[in-house]
Formats: C-alpha cells, sequence, structure tokens
C-alpha cells in the first residue's frame, strides 16, 4: 500500500509531482531537442509514460530517478527517430575534479551573466548529444553524479570527465563571438 | 549561496512551459485514465456549461423541454389502452356491486350465466 503522498497514490498527489517537475522536465528535454513545441510534447509525453506505468514503478526506489530515465529515453528515441543513427560514442577518461579556484569563479560569473540565453544555447547545441545529455541532466535534474552515471549506465568518473571537459568547451564558446569559426 | 555554474545556465536559459500546456496535458491525461463519465454527470457537466451562452441556454432547455414531451407522450400512448382497461374494470366492479346489492337488499337472485354476463360487462338494463 502506497502512502498517500506517493505520486502514484492518487490523481492529486500526481498532480502534485507533475506541477513540481514538469519545469525541469520541460527544460531538459528541450536542452536535447532544441524545439520547444516538440519539447513539450515529449515533455507530456514523459509524464503520460510515468503514469501508464505506475504499477511497474518499484517503490523502493526514487521516483526522480525513475521519471529522468523515462526523459531521457523519450528525448533519445526522439533524437534517434529523427537522425536514425547512433547517437552515442562512448566517452572515456578518469576522475577529474571539477572544482574551480575563487578568482576563476569570479571570472565564470562574470562570463555567464555577460552571455544572452541564445548564445547558451547556441554553445549547448555544439556538444555531442551525448555530452549534451548528461550535461542537461546535471543543469536541470538535481541529481547527483552518481545517480546521473546510474542513470547513464557510464562510470562515475567517466561522467565527471564528460562534464568537466564540456564545462571547459562552453566557457570557451561563450567567450568566442557569435560566427567564429574556432568555437568549441 | 555557493555558486554554481550549471545552477547559472539554468538561471540564464529556463523556459516557462506555454500558457495551454497543463491544459493540454490534462485533457491527454483524463482521455487516457479517467473513467468514462455516468450519464447524470454528462448531463452536470453539460449543465454547468448553461448559464455561459444565453443561445447554448436556450438550446439546452429546447432539448431537455422535448425530451420530457416525447417521453410523457411515449409514455401517454400505450396509456390509452390501459386507461380504457381500467374504465372497464371500474365498469365491472360497479356491476357486481349493483348486482350484490341487488341480492342483499331485493334478494333477487344471480345465477352464474348473470355472473358470467356481469364479468364480462355485459348489464342487463331491464
Amino acid at each position: 500500500m502506497r502512502d498517500e503522498s506517493h505520486p502514484f497514490a492518487s490523481r492529486s498527489a500526481f498532480q502534485v509531482f507533475y506541477m513540481q517537475w514538469r519545469k525541469p522536465i520541460l527544460n531538459f528535454v528541450l536542452t536535447m531537442v532544441k524545439d520547444q513545441r516538440i519539447a513539450e510534447e515529449l515533455t507530456q509525453d514523459v509524464f503520460l509514460k510515468a503514469y501508464r506505468n505506475r504499477d511497474t514503478f518499484q517503490d523502493g526506489s526514487k521516483v526522480t530517478t525513475w521519471l529522468w530515465s523515462i526523459a531521457k529515453n523519450t528525448s533519445l528515441d526522439h533524437l534517434r527517430r529523427k537522425a536514425e543513427v547512433p547517437l552515442y560514442v562512448d566517452a572515456q577518461g578518469g576522475d577529474v575534479s571539477i572544482d574551480l579556484m575563487d578568482q576563476e569563479l569570479s571570472a565564470e560569473q562574470k562570463l555567464i551573466e555577460a552571455t544572452d540565453r541564445s548564445r547558451i544555447d547556441h554553445c549547448l547545441g555544439l556538444l555531442p548529444d551525448a555530452t549534451r545529455e548528461v550535461i542537461a541532466l546535471r543543469i536541470h535534474s538535481e541529481l547527483e553524479y552518481q545517480e546521473i552515471s546510474d542513470l547513464m549506465g557510464w562510470p562515475l568518473g567517466t561522467i565527471k570527465t564528460e562534464i568537466f571537459r564540456a564545462k571547459q568547451q562552453l566557457k570557451k564558446c561563450f567567450a568566442t563571438q557569435e560566427g567564429d569559426p574556432d568555437e568549441i | 549561496m555557493k555558486y554554481d555554474f550549471f545552477q547559472a545556465i539554468r538561471k540564464k536559459r529556463e523556459v516557462d512551459p506555454s500558457s495551454d500546456f497543463d491544459q493540454k496535458f490534462w485533457s491527454r491525461f483524463d482521455a487516457e485514465f479517467a473513467p468514462p463519465p455516468s450519464i447524470l454527470g454528462r448531463l452536470i457537466s453539460t449543465s454547468l456549461l448553461v448559464p455561459r451562452s444565453p443561445a447554448f441556454a436556450t438550446a439546452f432547455l429546447l432539448l431537455i423541454a422535448s425530451y420530457i414531451f416525447f417521453a410523457n407522450r411515449n409514455q401517454m400512448e400505450p396509456g390509452l389502452g390501459d386507461g380504457s382497461v381500467a374504465l372497464e374494470s371500474l365498469q365491472l366492479v360497479e356491476d357486481l356491486e349493483f348486482a350484490e346489492g341487488l341480492e342483499d337488499d331485493l334478494l333477487v337472485l344471480a345465477d352464474d350465466e348473470d355472473w358470467e354476463d356481469l364479468l364480462q360487462g355485459v348489464v342487463d338494463e331491464t
């Protein structure tokens, strides 16, 4: 018997869950598919799939991790249908610290503040699909690295490396003027 | 609050769902998961629409009135036969009471044939 507050315990509980996560899921999917209309439709699909398959959800696991895995697979299915080619090249690499020194933080903050939204979207769009997926999860999901690792099926070290490399690429891209051929 | 590169990106590029996003979602949700409404439920939900449009209200009232009229008419048509049967029965009871009254008061005996006639609604006026 599920607790009343469990997202699948009742329609009203599911409404609360939906209201809490619809925006992060939408933004994650949007980062992947780059089209708001399609992202909205896919986001609705994510929640419908979650509710449709609520009986297969195992109560011991975390609902949000399950929801994010549905969001990830739904986005990838769409991209696969669109591209009809394999999306992933397996990332390699060891554990890399992503901590920054204080002076770097300040420069980084200024860089992001000076970068407009379309530029950020543009730079994210230049990342390979798999990397963009990891970064989108890092940005929108509030999942721990270990959870992202479990979700992607990649080693934790690989996830950290991907995030570190992507961050360097994004910073370089933000600092580069639009139209520069050396972007990323 | 601790600065986070990715949180900063999120704040910068986060978008809200379209204004009709929720409505579309719950329409899809209800189409798939909501139990089908009962006839009464449909009637109530339809009646809730009535005050929103005078034209619709008029049409709705006409629809209800037509339904009541035809429903009553359908009940009345077979009922005409039932009414005549009821009148015949009443007549028969009166005849029997009359005959019994005759028997009690005037000691006129009704034989089997008379009773048969009475049961068939035939009364000898003489």
